[in-house]
């Protein structure tokens, strides 16, 4: 596998769950920046452990990062990788604008879920955070769910390879972590923004013991997501979030954010 | 707890909730005898109203001795790292982590802190065995609230 300078690559055929092998890399003292790669996951999985059909031909990416910012901006992570995964989708199909993001990070097109982003974290033994990054990207097939719509790289008509795709990715994942260090986030958040789906249209949130209902005003300078009801304004900062299909113009409605 | 204590206690909660506005404090932590009552707010820079128990100034105060309060200078408590949502097990449904009297080792997960669709694993410090358990599954928790005592 190809990869980027500053960056390691440990690419398999198959693997449990890359997110898993990165954790226990850095449980064993992996210094960070490395890329776990696989072919196939044979328990891949993604937010609570809904599993994540993982057959050979989609991308499985994880990237270990050791505290990648201060620990008070890692709530801003799901956004610059949705954002990579984004730019990173359009670099390989050469369609630009092709994909739009659903907060906080899942990649839509045409109102269809392409990818999933599964962030996990653990503090280490000598008090250091380690961050893994799981992609899942859908390339030349997808889960037919009942509840929303998926759809992959090649049935919208863009035939991408695993590697292809994750060289794409490395490059731009790199490009954003570099921007998310150094830049203020507010460059971050604009492009998020310009990408994003659904501002300003009404939305159901839900929380863990209830839902809400609002719209959704914008995005906080922490990328929090901002739900407005009645004259009131609430700070959101975990939920799944479900756009009334009318509203989007696509069957969009129900799709968990993941 | 009668209706009386009960209508005492939020009146007591009101001063202190007004006390940590004009002072500009955080955090109370009044003890007398075999009461205790802590109340505190999270400060957050734009969030005019946040979801959670970061909702209120008094939002975060527990009308009743709070166990959690004296657990959090526990030397063998582990505190929430973060403002999140706490889970017991890997899914739903599934086995929790621990259990109240199980034996852990150093690094083993102890729960699941998700915070911005990051979860956090949370590890056992030392190992040692559980003794209590502050949260249930789906439980917001706040910045250095106890979740577990391990000793």
């Amino acid at each position: 596998m190809p990869g980027v300078a500053g960056y390691r690559v440990a690419a398999h055929a198959e693997l449990g769950s890359t997110n898993s092998a990165a954790l226990a890399a850095a449980g064993e003292g992996d210094p960070g920046n490395l890329w776990i790669v696989a072919g196939r996951q044979t328990s891949g999985r993604g937010r609570r452990a809904r599993p994540w059909v993982s057959e050979p031909g989609n991308l499985y990416a994880s990237l270990l990062t050791i505290d990648p910012v201060p620990s008070e901006r890692i709530g801003q992570f799901p956004l610059v990788a949705a954002l990579a995964l984004a730019d990173a989708v359009d670099a390989m199909t050469g369609s630009y604008g092709l994909v739009r993001v659903k907060w906080p990070n899942d990649l839509l097109v045409d109102g269809a879920k392409i990818s999933g982003i599964l962030l996990e974290a653990t503090m280490l033994a000598d008090g250091r955070r380690a961050v893994v990054c799981g992609f899942g990207l859908n390339l030349s097939h997808h889960p037919d769910l009942p509840d929303y719509k998926a759809a992959s790289l090649a049935g919208l008509g863009f035939p991408v390879g695993p590697e292809r795709a994750f060289e794409a990715l490395a490059v731009s994942l790199a490009r954003h972590m570099t921007r998310w260090r150094e830049a203020p986030f507010s460059q971050t958040l604009d492009d998020w923004r310009r990408r994003a789906v659904g501002i300003g249209a009404p939305i159901r949130v839900r929380l863990e013991d209830r839902e809400l209902n609002g719209i959704f005003a914008g995005l906080d300078p922490e990328g929090r997501l901002v739900l407005e009801t009645g004259d009131t304004r609430q700070t959101i900062a975990a939920g799944d979030v479900f756009f009334d299909g009318a509203a989007l113009g696509t069957a969009a409605s129900g799709q968990p954010a993941g | 707890m009668s209706e009386k204590k009960n209508q005492l206690d939020q009146d007591l909660i009101r001063q202190l909730a007004a006390l940590l506005d004009e002072t500009n404090l955080t955090e109370i932590e009044l003890e007398r005898d075999d009461f205790r009552v802590r109340v505190a707010r999270q400060v957050t820079v734009e969030a005019p109203v946040s979801i959670g128990r970061a909702a209120a100034p008094v939002a975060a105060a527990a009308p009743a001795p709070v166990a959690p309060a004296e657990a959090a200078n526990h030397p063998g408590a582990v505190t929430s790292p973060m403002v999140g949502t706490a889970y017991r097990s890997p899914e739903p449904g599934a086995r929790t982590f621990v259990e109240i009297g199980d034996t852990v080792a150093a690094g083993d997960t102890l729960l699941i802190v998700e915070a911005m669709k990051t979860m956090n694993q949370i590890a056992a410090p030392r190992a040692g065995r559980v003794t209590a358990i502050f949260v249930e599954d789906g439980q917001p928790v706040e910045y250095g609230e106890p979740l577990v005592v391990v000793e």
